[in-house]
């Protein structure tokens, strides 16, 4: 079937719960889109994440050669941790990662320092983020993408020393949170600039595997996210969320939180992990449009017609769950998490998401 | 041990040992909910063997000590060996950065 509406047109019909030709589609492809760039040979991992020029071209390819109906500016999850100090290790290919975190002793916490936006990666983000919400404003919905202040902590410091940090000295890790949010209230200012229309948290805590409601609420949720989920309204963009978690905090980040988009993940071997009918059946769609949720690894391991199949049977499981509930098409088809921005991802296989979506997820 | 949460987490930067070493479980003798650095950080901590590679942990709740292996995420020994050594060296870098003696 023909697409009856614009990308700009079905994705605000699909975020006020209007009536819209088809379900809209977005696997969150970002760094994988590099592969497109200098006549399709691509080009290195370190280059695009070290260019705005080239980290926005990607985005612009990108869209041209999948027709998204929506950009989300990620770059990876390292940037904050980065330019906070810590070092990150970039390899030509593959996504960089923290292999020296800077909080090495309590007193680091409070060393912490809030850096210049201008310079280092949250720079090209930032600027990158500029010229592809310019370049393709009016065509799509696009958003920055940022990292939450607990995820930036636990980058800097290594995860297990923060959540043993958290358990014995809560405020030297308070502190440094103190700071990260800061850091963040910096990138939202920066953003709020750029044109793009919305900004989208990586809240990666938020998660029943490995913090309670109390903990979480403590540590991100109640005091420095709110904030921040503040001053994104405040600076003219709407409110989206990501989280992989495989228990996530619907409850905080989606009824209380109350973002525009919320991203998500489905892990069928974790008991109690989220389908998208039961995400959509307890009443989750109702406030936001929910997006996910394909296996982020089918696009490097699954054949075309394995994904067109998962892809297929997500539509009308989404859009029978919809149709129960009484809405439109309050349901985004996209990757569960950042499809892998590997140099052996298949590019088939996200036309192939796209593609049959517009076949079967049309209303 | 290694399904799809756990490649998500490695695409972000956190290896299968920290994702695992993060992630909560029960007990399984008395059903309190924690996580294996959660243990080494209050039921083991001073304890000696913590640094030498335990394959075993203590739940804070009911002071049971059992092998990692029986934990719901790790399968088999080879496994148990791979995180014990990985959270030895957590707790024995957080120690000295800390300046906490090795025991009690």
């Amino acid at each position: 079937m023909t697409d009856t509406m614009t990308h700009v047109e079905r994705g605000m019909a699909a975020l006020t719960n209007e009536k819209a030709d088809r379900l809209t589609v977005y696997p969150i492809a970002c760094g994988v889109n590099r592969k497109l760039l200098n006549n399709g040979a691509g080009i290195s991992y370190r280059d695009w994440a070290h260019d705005p020029k080239l980290f926005a071209q990607a985005f612009v390819e990108g869209q041209k050669y999948f027709d998204f109906d929506f950009a989300i500016g990620l770059m990876d999850l390292s940037v904050m941790a980065g330019d906070l100090g810590a070092h990150v290790r970039m390899d030509e290919q593959n996504t960089p990662f923290v292999d020296k975190p800077v909080i090495n002793s309590l007193e680091d916490y409070e060393k912490l320092e809030v850096p210049d936006i201008k310079k280092g990666r949250s720079g090209v983000l930032i600027e990158g983020t500029r010229i592809f919400a310019n370049a393709l404003a009016g065509k799509v919905i696009t958003a920055g993408f940022i990292e939450g202040p607990l995820l930036a902590l636990s980058q800097s410091a290594g995860a297990e020393r923060m959540f043993m940090d958290m358990f014995t000295n809560p405020s030297a890790i308070h502190k440094a949170l103190k700071t990260t949010t800061e850091y963040d209230e910096d990138m939202v200012k920066a953003f709020g600039k750029t044109g793009c229309n919305g900004l989208c948290w990586d809240y990666l805590w938020g998660n029943y595997s490995c913090l309670g409601d109390a903990e979480y609420g403590e540590f991100e949720a109640n005091k420095y996210a709110a904030k921040l989920n503040k001053l994104t309204a405040d600076c003219g963009m709407a409110l989206c969320i990501h989280n992989c978690a495989d228990l996530p905090h619907l409850d905080s980040q989606v009824t209380k939180m109350a973002p525009a988009i919320y991203s998500m993940a489905y892990y069928p071997l974790i008991p109690g992990s989220p389908t998208a009918s039961e995400t959509i059946a307890k009443g989750y769609a109702d406030k936001c449009l929910v997006a996910g949720q394909i296996d982020p690894q089918l696009f490097i391991r699954g054949t075309t017609e394995k994904i067109s199949k998962v892809t297929s049977d997500l539509c009308h499981e989404v859009k029978t769950a919809l149709c129960k509930r009484g809405l439109n098409a309050k349901y985004c088809i996209a990757s569960g998490c950042e499809v892998p921005p590997d140099i052996n991802c298949k590019l088939e296989n996200i036309k192939a998401v796209v593609d049959v979506t517009k076949r079967e997820g049309c209303f | 041990m290694v399904d799809g949460y756990y490649e998500a987490m490695k695409a972000k930067g956190f290896s299968y040992n920290t994702t695992a070493s993060l992630k909560k479980f029960k007990c399984p003798y008395c059903g309190f909910e924690f996580s294996m650095i959660y243990a080494r950080t209050f039921a083991c901590q001073g304890c000696s063997e913590a640094l030498k590679d335990c394959p075993k942990l203590r739940c804070s709740k009911c002071d049971t000590e059992f092998f990692i292996k029986e934990t719901p995420q790790i399968h088999n020994n080879v496994q148990q060996r791979n995180i014990s050594e990985h959270i030895c060296k957590i707790v024995t870098k957080y120690n000295e950065d800390m300046g906490y003696k090795p025991n009690r």
